[in-house]
């Protein structure tokens, strides 16, 4: 479990990273960020909370080391302070709102796109110079290479606004209460076709590709020709020998992509008008919120961080070379 | 001599290798379009010379934005610029990513355990809302901040990479002859370990090349870039900030976000290509279907016997 | 529009029936839904911590009385009258009779005196801003409906600012403890929509009042307001064009081919003029020290193709420099205005004539002039970075100087560096609201000169002020003379005129679109009986006064 133990301290040290990172740079911009957060606030934040709020920056009085721990503490306590477009809401508020919705964008956009990638990818890679091995990595780079906001906005337009077939905006219909019913999960499954098909869209050609690639550098091993040579049917070779095998580095590709899914999410959720961390980030830059900007950089840092942790996790499962 | 070897090399690279060949085109056109756009468009892209969001015509050919500039004019230039950013936010990364991933895996020991610590963190940070905090912190970003902001953050993948691959040559006998030889460290890593590396690190640039282009669309359509400047991201900011497609002027949006698609497809299929180069069993074409055809008669034949 | 007229004593007047609308009862019954740009909503319904105040303001919790500028007369809300004294030093307030909280307690003097008091120790709370401004000394309760207000000098213009009053309920508030961050969660008003029915993230429902003081003569007409919550303009766009909402108060780009076009019985607009946008020039520098230049600058702009192209054609735009726009045009000087209209003229080539006259010539041959002492002239024009339709219109003035010879430049910044700019008067140029779309337009002047205003305002601080200017809107507060107003504001408008310490583009629209499939009762240009201004709770709720369902 030493692999284990390792990676896990290294997330450690990269989450440290990450809130050092929050913690300087109000710190290296010109100016007094705290009087910028002021004016930004437009004097609504009334002084016990601008106090506070310094506070969890960690601008109280002392050397810088001091300050950092101060700052660090906050994180820990989960204080991560005001926020100033919808003040007095706490951050920590505001985020646990919008989280569980772009991580189930997240989260399902990938799944599908693995899955779909997997099957095109496996086809291609058997059916070596057919037609989808030729056409299919090459129509995807192209329509991958389409910016993420002009696919949505287009889709927007066409299925959403002119045709009516999927709502314009929300992550469920507003007339419904959130509740496990069946009515409202349909709704939170119809509002959700749209942005998901506009994240499968930008990424699923790099999926195809890599798919397909780890696919024929398999089918070329030693272990596959013995498994063919003993005899297997096909199709035991195809998924217990090659598929198998072919999954570790789309596992690691998994989880690099992570980080760049959740951050592509930014642009759909700001078309759909989808409530995740994505669009608050975005409103938070225009209005100059920096505790909730600050807020969901950690918090997008973080989950990447935890994905990456799971992939290693799966890929020790997968790999037993790495459970020595 | 070298000529011949090099154009042997090409013959053989685009030989059946249609992604390439399409790649190639694709790229060198619109590499010249946005070079020689003074002389190719007409209109100054900045001058308002029709009435806002004109459909395509004969005298615009693409139509014109809202402020009734020339949507053609405007691509070509701003292709200048956000072309330039893709390229130098490339370089800047390849130049680091060799850096770094040679060091590591030739030197190894300690250097490589700090360089790759470095290299694992800077990987594992998500690129693009780090690109966003920087920019809404440092204000305003020209293009060329963005090319810095970018080249600096991403050469992570592209180290690790070349480090394995450093590791894997690095044992092999020429270098080891040419250590024993006595040879300047310096030397055995641009003389032996880079020329075959070339492939990856090309493959990389252009990897990265896609990336910038798309971040630096990304960044300028959130309003995080100059907008006064005209690139291929800040005419996309424009047109969504008037509506384009509600309104019914969707060239002005497509056409930018087209430009993007179209030089980052080429890229990609350029990218393929290399790496079916590198890696021949990756190859695709017409030629296979022929040799699984050929195979079949000659199993048939056999089985047949 | 008719003139305002105020009087020493305002009589009574009849409760409602100064709002001339569609005439008669209608059923009640209906929902009425609003967007709101927010992030997501949560639950605070206190018009004081400002979080959700247009959800709360005039519908939840009325003010006294409305000053309606469109039709000039004032509209009778909680309070039945009020009367200054003969010497401008106090002012008496009379509640009516029989007014309830939502929650069946009586409305009265304790709840007014309670809710004037609060800006007293707590400058948050000052809605009025009077306490901050040293205006209002004390205020004492005459007896169950009264209310008197002390000031601290003479001045008749009070009115005008307590409208803004948020008169909250003594029996809720008098025991929270931090009163700008009450939740106010089960809100008590006394408006006709204070029950709130559900509270979503993107949804917030809230529905008829109980004990509404206007119950009797059937108001509201519709049951309940849905707040829906969305994080831009083109999402309400496209909310507005599928009917999800009935009413907008945002920039529609293009609004005849997109909404209109979609259903052109039930979907409109209309646009009054609102306030008056300006270029204000920094006149103690160079190259604006010299008034031909600020002169110069102003007839170089064809303002008719910046709203066009820059803004749709939306804006209203600017034929006078005198300093007020469209929105006040009943007090329009037709003698000053017709002597300095030219200003406003697009008439590039009297502007490089003007320029050459005052010493601006081009030396060194680049096709930009120089300041009289040779050294270069090029200025930036500040504008915040993202407001697009503002960035454009820069972007055409800095075009059209260019083509006279005035080298500009767009520079787009930060809220923060644009707003200590105005404030500080460290700007070269930079493009800004004014103060022109109060009730009266000394506010105006008063925002554009007066000596203690600079640092605080943003418009106050280009380097032009006299005292002689103090003293006369001084004077205009402290008087009720008809005659002697008319002739302060005369003299102000030729100061503003002469000196063009800034240049007026256009006046901005009020935003309002409307949408009659399931609500009628809409003010229009045909039926303007008020303006439409969501933002403002007393507009908001006279609107929504006489909406009904279909």
């Amino acid at each position: 479990m030493s692999f284990i133990l390792r990676r896990f301290s290294f997330y450690l040290i990269a989450i440290f990273i990450a809130i050092s990172f929050n913690f300087l740079i109000p710190r290296l911009m010109p100016g007094d960020p705290v009087d910028a957060l002021f004016a930004s606030a437009q004097g609504r934040m009334p002084l016990e909370t601008l106090q506070a709020y310094k506070e969890m920056l960690g601008f109280v009085d002392g050397p810088l080391w001091v300050q950092y721990l101060q700052y660090i503490k906050s994180i820990f306590t989960w204080d991560l302070g005001p926020s100033i477009m919808l003040f007095p809401l706490p951050v920590s508020e505001l985020l646990a709102v919008k989280l569980p919705w772009t991580l189930g964008l997240a989260g399902m956009s990938t799944v599908i796109c693995v899955m779909i990638g997997l099957v095109i990818g496996t086809f291609a890679a058997y059916n070596r110079g057919g037609f989808t091995d030729r056409f299919m990595p090459a129509f995807w780079a192209f329509l991958g290479a389409m910016p993420q906001p002009v696919t949505a906005l287009f889709l927007f337009f066409i299925l959403a606004l002119s045709w009516k077939w999927f709502p314009l905006s929300y992550g469920a219909n507003p007339d419904l209460d959130p509740a496990f019913t069946l009515e409202y999960v349909g709704s939170v499954i119809h509002h959700a076709v749209l942005p998901i098909t506009c994240m499968i869209i930008g990424g699923i050609g790099a999926w195809i590709f890599n798919m397909r690639n780890a696919m024929i550098n398999v089918l070329g091993e030693d272990y596959i020709t013995m498994a063919r040579a003993k005899g297997l049917s096909n199709r035991r070779v195809m998924t217990h020998y090659a598929a198998r095998n072919a999954l570790l580095p789309v596992v690691t590709a998994v989880s690099m992509q992570i980080g760049f899914v959740m951050a592509g999410a930014i642009f759909i959720e700001t078309v759909f008008n989808y409530p995740g961390v994505g669009l608050l980030l975005f409103k938070a830059l225009a209005a100059r919120d920096y505790p909730t900007m600050q807020a969901c950089f950690l918090m997008i840092v973080v989950f990447v961080l935890v994905f990456n942790f799971i992939a290693d996790l799966l890929n020790l499962w997968l790999d037993p070379r790495l459970r020595k | 001599m070298f000529s011949n070897k090099f154009f042997t090399y090409l013959r053989r690279f685009y030989k059946g290798n249609p992604a390439a060949i399409i790649g190639t085109f694709i790229v060198v056109t619109m590499l010249s379009l946005s070079i020689f756009a003074g002389a190719i468009a007409e209109n100054d892209p900045n001058k308002r010379v029709a009435r806002g969001h004109q459909p395509p015509s004969s005298e615009l050919l693409l139509g014109s934005t809202r402020s009734g500039k020339d949507v053609f004019s405007q691509v070509l230039h701003g292709g200048k610029i956000s072309l330039l950013v893709a390229f130098s936010a490339a370089a800047i990364t390849t130049v680091i990513a060799v850096a770094v991933g040679i060091s590591a895996g030739y030197f190894g020991g300690r250097v490589d355990e700090v360089l790759m610590s470095l290299t694992n963190i800077v990987l594992v940070f998500p690129q693009l809302p780090l690109l966003i905090i920087i920019a809404a912190f440092v204000g305003q970003v020209g293009p060329l901040v963005i090319a810095l902001i970018i080249g600096l953050s991403s050469w992570a993948w592209g180290a690790r990479v070349i480090r394995s691959q450093t590791m894997a040559i690095r044992n092999k006998e020429f270098v080891l002859a040419a250590e024993v030889m006595g040879e300047s460290k310096f030397r055995i890593i641009f003389v032996e370990i880079l020329p075959n590396l070339i492939s990856i690190v090309v493959g990389g640039a252009m990897g990265t090349c896609i990336y910038a282009l798309m971040a630096e669309a990304g960044l300028e359509f959130l309003g995080l870039g100059d907008p006064t400047i005209i690139t291929w991201g800040t005419m996309l900011f424009w047109a969504q900030s008037n509506s384009a497609f509600i309104v019914g002027a969707w060239w002005d949006m497509v056409v930018p976000g087209a430009a993007i698609a179209i030089f980052g497809g080429g890229l990609a299929l350029l990218n393929m290509s290399i790496d079916q180069v590198s890696n021949p069993k990756l190859r695709t074409g017409g030629y296979i279907k022929t040799w699984k055809r050929m195979k079949a008669e000659t199993e048939a034949r056999r089985a047949g016997a | 529009m008719r003139k305002l007229g105020i009087s020493l004593a305002v009589a009574a007047a009849v409760s409602s029936a100064s709002v001339a609308s569609a005439a008669g009862k209608h059923a009640q019954g209906g929902t009425l839904t609003v967007p709101i740009i927010t992030q997501t909503f949560i639950e605070d319904f206190n018009p004081y911590s400002g979080a959700q105040a247009d959800m709360v303001s005039g519908t939840m919790f009325e003010p006294l009385w409305v000053i309606n500028t469109m039709k000039g007369e004032i509209d009778w809300r909680l309070a039945e009258s009020y009367t200054y004294a003969k010497d401008l030093k106090s002012m008496t307030i009379k509640l009516k009779k029989g007014l309830t909280w939502s929650d069946g307690q009586t409305l009265d003097a304790d709840d007014l005196v309670f809710s004037l008091n609060l800006g007293k120790e707590d400058a948050k709370l000052d809605a009025t801003g009077q306490w901050g401004g040293k205006k209002f000394a004390s205020v004492e309760k005459l007896d169950a409906l009264t209310v008197k207000i002390n000031f601290t000098s003479k001045d008749s213009t009070i009115d005008w600012h307590l409208p803004r009053l948020h008169v909250v309920p003594e029996h809720v508030f008098a025991s929270v403890e931090d009163i700008s961050t009450f939740k106010n969660p089960n809100p008590v008003g006394s408006g006709p929509i204070t029950e709130v029915k559900q509270v979503r993230d993107n949804q917030i429902e809230i529905c008829r009042n109980p004990n509404y003081y206007k119950a009797s003569e059937g108001f509201p007409y519709l049951d309940c307001i849905k707040f829906r919550q969305y994080t831009d303009n083109s999402q309400i766009q496209a909310a507005l064009i599928n009917d999800e909402i009935d009413w907008g108060s945002n920039f529609i780009s293009d609004i005849d081919k997109t909404y209109v076009a979609a259903s052109p019985d039930t979907h409109g607009y209309w646009y009054p003029a609102n306030d008056l946008i300006n270029v204000y020039l920094n006149t103690r520098e160079l190259p604006f020290s010299d008034v031909r230049f600020r002169q110069a600058f102003s007839m170089a702009l064809d303002r008719e193709m910046i709203v066009d192209l820059a803004a749709y054609g939306y804006p209203t735009v600017e034929t006078q420099v005198s300093g007020i726009g469209e929105f006040f045009k009943t007090h329009f000087n037709d003698e000053v205005n017709s002597k300095y209209a030219y200003l406003a003229e697009y008439n590039p080539e009297r502007a490089m004539e003007l320029l050459d006259e005052a010493g601006y010539k081009d030396v060194d041959g680049d096709g930009f002039v120089e300041n009289p002492d040779g050294s270069e002239i090029n200025f930036d024009i500040h504008v915040v970075n993202g407001w697009t339709d503002w960035v454009q219109t820069v972007q055409m003035v800095s075009e059209y100087l260019a083509e006279v010879g005035i080298k500009a430049n767009t520079k787009t910044v930060d809220w923060s560096v644009y707003d200590s700019a105005l404030k500080e008067g460290t700007y070269q140029a930079s493009i800004n609201w004014s103060r022109t779309n109060g009730e009266d337009p000394i506010q105006a002047y008063r925002d554009y000169f007066y000596t203690a205003q600079q640092g605080l305002s943003w418009h106050t601080n280009h380097g032009i002020s006299s005292e002689r200017i103090d003293a006369i809107i001084d004077e205009y507060s402290a008087t009720s003379d008809k005659v002697r107003r008319k002739e302060i504001l005369a003299e102000l408008m030729t100061f503003t005129s002469e000196n063009l310490a800034f240049v007026p583009l256009f006046s901005n629209p009020t935003w309002y679109q409307y949408n009659s499939t399931r609500i009628a009762g809409w003010p229009t240009e045909d039926n303007a009986f008020v303006q439409p201004v969501f933002y403002t709770g007393g507009n908001k709720l006279l609107v929504f006064e006489q909406l009904y369902a279909k």
